[in-house]
């Protein structure tokens, strides 16, 4: 009997795979994204890669890239029609460097960015000379925090240090760093597409599909968007900062950064000899008062700098949704998208025309039609829009798939992924069918899935297929 | 309108003069008396130059008359150079630029004489007198209210053990960053400085560098802050939405308040704005305008009212009783309660001023255009003044009435209420119910009230049954509060180290003398004796601290006040945190005593239950919010390891989603 029910199983399985549109697969690298798409088209299917990324001081993490890039090579039989790299950050492009012979080995098509990865778009260069300028701050400002005797200050600039392996491994040369990965991703075709936010993609090998770009948004107030704290911008850390000119090479600096004129402002050793300073001077370098100074607070900035890069960088996040002409059902795959970048989706309009009739098409159209969600950024809590994200994916089929290994997310990073406040939520909408990278999603047992009943639960468990192998590569869900 | 109690000026009781030491060298010998020195009475104030706003508004025609304004500090009489008194101590080192900046000596004959330094952007003596004037300023205020020595938090070693600390340290030049910050760790303000920005190159010299330590605002917002600390520590330590909001909330109001004291700024304004009263509020403008000068108060704006760019028309805006359940980010949430005390404010100032517009129009109400008359330019103002500093006074009194831990907006209000009633038994103009009136109309209220009538938002009198308990082993405070009124001597070397440290002496006296009056006891008396103090006092886990001991005798327009003794009693225990069951915290109870010294009988206890679950679950919920926003995502959520983190973050940049 049993037996009976296993092999009928398989057997819708197999049915389930083959009349499948789409296979999604995700990888199952840790905390980074790559998602293969392979589009359902007779013998031939069609592969967008979006995304090959791990992040830095994931253990075997170089492996992971080739181990992918290998198995990517495999399932398009060394043809991709496209490979999709979202937004500058290590964690989702990584691969392209650590795998670059596998890769280059690939018969690439078409490589698609945005706009602010175009080296001919004024803004942004502007946007990319920020990032590599704030970034070369943050590091100098860690540099000298290393050294601090304060050592609650050290423990805070390591919290630091882990934020900035967005942009590389910890302590990696500039070799193995994020503009390389970059570099190494446009190359593997001859021009790429840089996309706008309101673009259209109808690529004619891939009939039945239309793609909608969401994002990045150019507008900076977006991209930069402090949620809850209005009117607040953080100007004053980037480079033409007094904390930037401050960690430069004292003879570099320019006098301008100094808030006096310099013939007001002591060294320690001339004050010292100051009748005036040398009280003062006494005063903060005694030892009984050494908890109370400030030598390295200033440099703390960091924290806050980084904080603005990762916010900003996300943002930059190109936002691609897959629809389906046929049955209008939406892929959403929202990269690292930040509440700005989110916010920016109700701006773009498409107007589709279909003979005579012309229909318009907006973001909140999609997200009711959407299938399947690339929950943002692993989870994170700031990454994944409530009121008119989440909540208004309200197809009752929704299913959501987080690129997160929890434990190493808490354990070694000390961040919170999946969010606390947002996990629950997710599983509440999508009736506990949540793929996870780390297999730590809701499973038949669970009492999670209460959401679903049995017949659904029945029906999404036939379409997911866990790699055997190990380690387990991926894990794939068939769009029926 | 009939003279009131509230109408009697509060005027700060002069010093005692004091003598100098070579006078009372007297011989008395027979036949005449001898020549002797003229005995000078020392000054009692100090008078400081500064900016009454920030340095911007000096560069604009139309504020630069009222900008630049000589503050009043007490008189210290062993200042140093730096400014370093009994308080502060201003250490100008800009670690940044790797350099000090001489210190400002404030006695020095040519300072004396003129006022201080001139106000300039490019000295960094004058933001030494500039921060410190503020401060001095902003403690002065908090001293008055409470009818005590404000007291920094101590320093808490590794071992538990409390230092003392004199003096808050001042560092004008700390950051090169757009922040500032109270530094509990370090007992430290840490003012930054950065480059104008340009984007509003009409207002900022763009590429101009702007201090943060040269706008009254920000200094007396973190001054607010460390005084805050010493009162109450467990503020720092969130425990629900309120807590950080509340901080941030108090600080901005002192710092909103100080502005209207300055009667002379009000003065200007009023009659700037030809006092048409019948449509517009004038003092709301003027928040509303001192908040676009000072980009702070973002909620004044759009709380209160609202001025139509057409026809200067003010509308008062209708508050959102509902604001409060979907805002918690901790700045947004404390500008909500910042708004209600405003609002209390506004409905006070009518209220005493209808009068006076009713006088100088014969009735009408109505007043003419053109100009106002001068004198009652001079009225309005100092009507203002009086109740801006009422309020001010209010709030901080409301503090001593606070639970000890865990303090909600609406356990505030309850505070505010008590502590008003305290000082001011017979309300006549309707003070609490302003208060009460514009506090509902924002949604702020506390849980589990039948009605939010004046009366019924006093703490609750410990019932009869408590008092009985508690009258076993009765805690004497009398003889401490004997003693404490002859510490504050101001011939003593210290007088507020002798304070603390008879403070903390007396406070291990009375843990023992709580500890004999439990174990006089039985199990179910200390039950309900528990259940009545917030306190978990079953055998096995009645440890607790007394936290924090007070004496106070606030002096009112009615009388001399009731002296009173405050005790607040904190267990604490640890519990699991979220989901992960990672992030376990110090759960946190107890409650804060009333003690009225002249009878010895227990007016309040006002209570945070260490036994609820209810709370405890309400705590779990917000420590996983409280991970909500980006930092929290990355570097865990507020905790108690490192509250330097907490405030320096809060000022700075620290994006959250609106949507937690």
């Amino acid at each position: 009997m049993a037996e009976t029910a296993a092999r009928q199983r398989a057997t819708t399985k197999r049915t389930t795979k083959r009349r499948a549109r789409v296979r999604i697969r995700m990888y199952r690298q840790g905390i980074g994204d790559a998602f293969l798409l392979s589009f359902n088209h007779g013998s031939k299917p069609r592969h967008i890669l979006i995304d090959c990324g791990v992040l830095g001081g994931t253990p075997d993490s170089k492996r992971w890239a080739q181990r992918i890039a290998a198995n990517v090579a495999g399932e398009t039989g060394g043809r991709v029609n496209a490979i999709v790299g979202t937004h500058p950050h290590w964690d989702h492009l990584s691969g392209f460097l650590d795998a670059r012979d596998e890769f280059k080995a690939l018969q690439v098509d078409e490589v698609w960015l945005s706009w602010a990865e175009n080296p001919q778009d004024p803004e942004g260069r502007e946007r990319t000379r920020e990032t590599e300028l704030q970034l070369d701050g943050a590091r100098r400002a860690l540099a000298r925090l290393a050294a601090a005797p304060d050592e609650a200050a050290r423990a805070r600039a390591a919290a630091i240090e882990q934020l900035l392996s967005f942009y590389g491994p910890v302590g990696a040369a500039g070799a193995r760093s994020t503009a390389a990965a970059l570099e190494a991703l446009r190359e593997l075709a001859p021009e790429p597409r840089y996309c706008e936010p309101g673009d259209l993609l109808t690529p004619d090998w891939l009939p039945g599909v239309r793609i909608y770009v969401l994002a990045p948004p150019r507008d900076e107030k977006l991209l930069g968007k402090l949620l809850g704290k209005k009117g607040s911008e953080m100007y004053g850390l980037g480079a033409d900062s007094g904390f930037y000119a401050a960690l430069l090479d004292p003879s570099t600096a320019s006098e301008a950064m100094c808030p006096f004129e310099t013939g007001l402002q002591w060294s320690e050793a001339r004050a010292r000899g100051d009748a005036a300073l040398a009280p003062i001077v006494a005063r903060y370098r005694s030892p009984d008062e050494r908890w109370r100074a400030i030598d390295d607070q200033w440099l703390l900035a960091a924290e806050q700098l980084a904080l603005k890069l990762d916010n900003v960088v996300n943002n930059l996040s190109m936002v691609l949704a897959f629809e389906f002409t046929a049955t209008k059902e939406v892929l959403l795959f929202a990269a690292d998208a930040q509440i700005g970048n989110w916010l920016s989706w109700q701006r773009p309009v498409w107007t589709l025309t279909d003979g005579r009739t012309r229909t318009e098409v907006r973001a909140h159209d999609l997200l009711a039609r959407t299938v399947f969600y690339k929950v943002g950024h692993h989870g994170s809590h700031n990454a994944t829009l409530k009121d008119g994200g989440l909540e208004a994916m309200s197809h009752p089929g929704l299913v959501a798939a987080i690129a997160v290994d929890e434990q190493f997310a808490n354990k070694t990073k000390k961040w919170d992924m999946p969010a606390e406040s947002l996990y629950p939520r997710l599983l509440e909408k999508t009736r506990g069918r949540v793929l996870r990278a780390d297999g730590k999603g809701p499973t038949a047992t669970d009492p999670k899935r209460r959401h679903a009943d049995e017949r659904l639960w029945k029906a999404f468990a036939a379409r997911v297929e866990v790699d055997p192998g190990t380690p387990s590569l991926y894990v794939d869900y068939f769009l029926p | 309108m009939a003279a009131s109690p509230r109408r009697k000026k509060v005027r700060n009781k002069p010093q005692p003069a004091q003598r100098a030491p070579a006078s009372t060298q007297r011989a008395a010998t027979r036949g005449g008396r001898p020549p002797r020195a003229i005995e000078l009475p020392q000054p009692t104030r100090r008078r400081l130059r500064g900016y009454a706003f920030d340095p911007q508004l000096s560069t604009e025609l139309e504020s630069a008359a009222i900008n630049e304004i000589v503050y009043e500090v007490p008189w210290e009489p062993k200042l140093e150079p730096g400014p370093r008194g009994d308080y502060l101590d201003v250490i100008d080192y800009d670690p940044a630029s790797g350099s000090f900046y001489p210190p400002v000596d404030l006695n020095d004959r040519a300072l004396l004489a003129q006022n201080g330094l001139a106000p300039s952007e490019a000295s960094p003596q004058f933001h030494q007198q500039m921060v410190y004037a503020v401060a001095m300023r902003t403690i002065e205020h908090f001293e008055h209210a409470l009818g005590r020595r404000v007291l920094w938090s101590p320093r808490v070693q590794g071992d538990g053990a409390a230092e003392y600390v004199g003096q808050l340290r001042v560092y004008p030049h700390a950051l090169r960053q757009q922040n500032a910050f109270y530094d509990p760790q370090r007992k430290a303000l840490l003012f930054g400085y950065f480059p104008a920005a340009d984007t509003d190159p009409g207002r900022i010299y763009p590429g101009g560098t702007v201090f943060t330590c040269l706008s009254q605002d920000i200094v007396a917002h973190e001054t607010t802050h460390a005084i805050l600390d010493g009162v109450h520590p467990s503020l720092l330590f969130p425990s629900n939405p309120d807590t950080l909001a509340f901080h941030e909330a108090f600080a901005d109001l002192v710092a909103l308040f100080q502005h209207f004291s300055l009667p002379g700024v009000l003065r200007h304004q009023i009659a700037r704005a030809r006092g048409d009263l019948r449509t517009r509020n004038l003092l709301a403008e003027l928040a509303v305008q001192f908040g676009q000068a000072t980009g702070r108060y973002g909620a004044l704006r759009s709380a209160i009212g609202r001025v139509d760019p057409a026809t200067r028309a003010w509308t008062r805006l209708e508050p959102d009783p509902a604001a409060l359940m979907r805002t918690h980010e901790p700045h947004e949430r404390g500008a909500i309660l910042v708004a209600a005390v405003f609002d209390a404010f506004l409905r006070i100032y009518e209220r005493r001023t209808v009068d006076l517009v009713r006088i100088a129009t014969g009735g009408s109400g109505v007043l003419p255009e053109g100009a106002l008359h001068p004198d009652l330019v001079e009225r309005l103002a100092d009507e203002a003044a009086r109740a801006a500093g009422h309020l001010l006074t209010i709030c901080v009194r409301a503090l001593d009435y606070c639970p000890p831990v865990d303090l909600t907006f609406g356990d505030y209000l309850r505070a505010l209420i008590t502590a008003d009633l305290q000082v001011v038994p017979q309300d006549r103009l309707g003070y609490r119910v302003a208060i009460v009136e514009a506090f509902r109309a924002r949604g702020i209220y506390p849980k589990g009230l039948r009605s939010l009538a004046v009366d019924n938002l006093v703490w609750d009198r410990p019932s009869d049954e408590v008092r009985a308990l508690l009258r076993k082993r009765p805690l004497v405070l009398r003889p401490y509060a004997n003693e404490y009124a002859y510490l504050d001597n101001r011939d003593a070397a210290d007088p507020r180290r002798d304070t603390f440290e008879h403070l903390s002496r007396w406070r291990g006296e009375l843990h023992a003398a709580v500890q004999r009056l439990l174990g006089s006891l039985d199990d179910a008396q200390r039950d309900v004796l528990g259940e009545n103090m917030g306190l978990d006092l079953r055998p096995g886990h009645a440890t607790f601290e007394v936290r924090s001991l007070q004496f106070t005798r606030k002096a009112s327009p009615a009388g001399p006040g009731v002296p009173q003794g405050l005790l607040s009693i904190v267990q604490a225990r640890a519990e699991a945190g979220g989901r992960r069951g990672a992030g376990s915290f110090l759960f946190r109870g107890g409650c804060t005593i009333v003690v009225d010294l002249r009878s010895g009988d227990i007016d309040y206890v006002v209570r945070k239950n260490a036994r609820s679950d209810a709370r405890l679950e309400a705590e779990r919920a917000f420590r996983v919010s409280s991970r909500a926003g980006l930092a929290g995502t990355y570097f865990g959520a507020v905790d108690e390891t490192d509250p330097s983190r907490l405030l320096a973050q809060l000022h700075g940049f620290n994006p959250e989603s609106d949507h937690g």
